[in-house]
């Protein structure tokens, strides 16, 4: 199981902002903040931003080096001490979480950082969490800024897609598949409560498909939906419903 | 002599598929098969082939049951589905020969063109037990072979099925 995935964070973070961004490269690294801090181990993108010539380098602490190393290839966190997990509220956490709350299916994630490049997406920045016991040191100019960090609002485009024509029409179909999904999910959901009204003791996942596909009718997304309830991860995540040992039910 | 438990999927009333193009196939002269008492075993034979094979395939697919489905009024029932990679799979049992190309076997191909009308999908995986192989000693041999249609055929083969049915008087639209 990917230590990049969410699901497996422990509970515990020049400026880019609010652009269209593609990740060219992505690597796990020992980062300085810029020669203002200790090394820290972070996760790296790189950056080629929409309508600007050079690409962006982009940092993400994970926690502590006692706790983390990159690997020799730089592709991976390799834990040398306690951690385990990536603390949730890490900035790298925190972008991780962004990534998939954006639609990056976490399982596609591995314990190689590189399975983000060629990802395209929006970026916007968000503030950071208050984090006790670290105090900021003021600046030398004396201005004040909130501190916050990059993440990801939407994808636009995983890796290893193929690229949906010029930028502008690919956004604009990436947009437009976003909501496709979202009507599948929405529809999917709604033609696995029409099941379950029908069905109040629950239905076998092996009888779904069947009655899936009746029961989408002359939907266009037909295909799309039959296919979102046979999926476990899907049947598992509801809060409507309750998938156990083969069983669908009404919650 | 025990007899091998025989389960169809329950059929609704109305005109099925497998009517449509058997009445085609013997009005336009395309074979002369009839069915005659061997039509029990060859359909338990069909029957035991589909439960071997959805077993051996369970673990490599998403293979399900489909159900009965019902186009312009036209009833079939494909033998399996694979919902993930949306593929019909049709289980073919056969005395012919396996020199012979499925492909040539009109009733197989307009069968499988009208269910893939159905499930809208454009693939198919068949899977054909040649009982007596290729009939010089090969004895029985089994090929799956993977089916890919166009639309058009598809449209065209389904236009045909349902216009048939409409002169028939089977259907009304």
């Amino acid at each position: 199981m990917s230590i990049f995935r969410p699901s497996n964070f422990s509970e515990g973070g020049g400026l880019l902002n609010d652009a269209n961004v593609t990740v060219k490269d992505a690597s796990i690294v020992l980062w300085d903040y810029q020669g203002k801090g200790p090394l820290t181990p972070a996760i790296k993108f790189v950056f080629a931003v929409e309508g600007e010539d050079n690409t962006v380098e982009q940092y993400w602490s994970v926690g502590k080096a006692t706790d983390w190393q990159p690997s020799e290839d730089g592709k991976k966190l390799v834990p040398i001490g306690k951690a385990t997990q990536i603390v949730q509220s890490s900035n790298g956490g925190i972008l991780l979480a962004s990534i998939v709350n954006a639609g990056f299916p976490e399982d596609k994630i591995t314990d190689d950082i590189t399975c983000f490049v060629g990802m395209k997406g929006h970026v916007i920045r968000v503030p950071a969490p208050q984090r006790s016991g670290i105090a900021k040191a003021p600046r030398a100019d004396g201005k004040s800024f909130e501190d916050t960090i990059l993440t990801f609002d939407k994808i636009t485009s995983f890796p290893g897609e193929k690229k949906a024509g010029k930028t502008g029409k690919g956004v604009a179909t990436a947009k437009a598949n976003e909501e496709d999904a979202g009507d599948v999910e929405s529809e999917a959901v709604g033609v696995m409560l029409s099941i379950l009204a029908e069905n109040p003791e629950g239905i076998l996942k092996s009888k779904l498909p069947a009655i899936a596909f009746k029961a989408a009718g002359n939907s266009p997304n037909k295909t799309q939906i039959v296919q979102l309830l046979y999926k476990d991860d899907f049947l598992s995540s509801r809060g409507e419903w309750t998938y156990a040992d083969g069983k669908i039910t009404l919650a | 002599m025990p007899r091998v438990a025989f389960e169809e999927s329950p059929r609704s009333d109305g005109v099925h598929l497998s009517v449509v193009i058997h009445d085609i196939a013997t009005t336009a002269g395309l074979d002369n098969y009839t069915y005659g008492n061997e039509k029990n075993t060859m359909m338990e034979m069909g029957f035991i082939w589909e439960q071997v094979l959805e077993r051996a395939l369970k673990d490599r697919y998403a293979i399900c049951n489909i159900g009965e489905l019902c186009v312009d009024g036209i009833y079939m029932t494909p033998d399996k589905f694979d919902v993930e990679n949306w593929v019909l799979h049709e289980y073919k049992c056969t005395w012919k020969s396996s020199k012979n190309d499925p492909i040539d076997n009109w009733r197989w191909m307009t069968q499988v063109k009208g269910y893939l009308r159905a499930t809208q999908t454009r693939r198919c995986d068949m899977h054909v037990l040649y009982i007596n192989g290729d009939y010089k000693g090969t004895g029985p041999e089994w090929y799956r072979y993977s089916l890919e249609f166009t639309d058009q055929e598809i449209e065209e083969n389904w236009t045909m099925i349902v216009n048939h049915a409409k002169r028939r008087g089977w259907i009304w639209q």
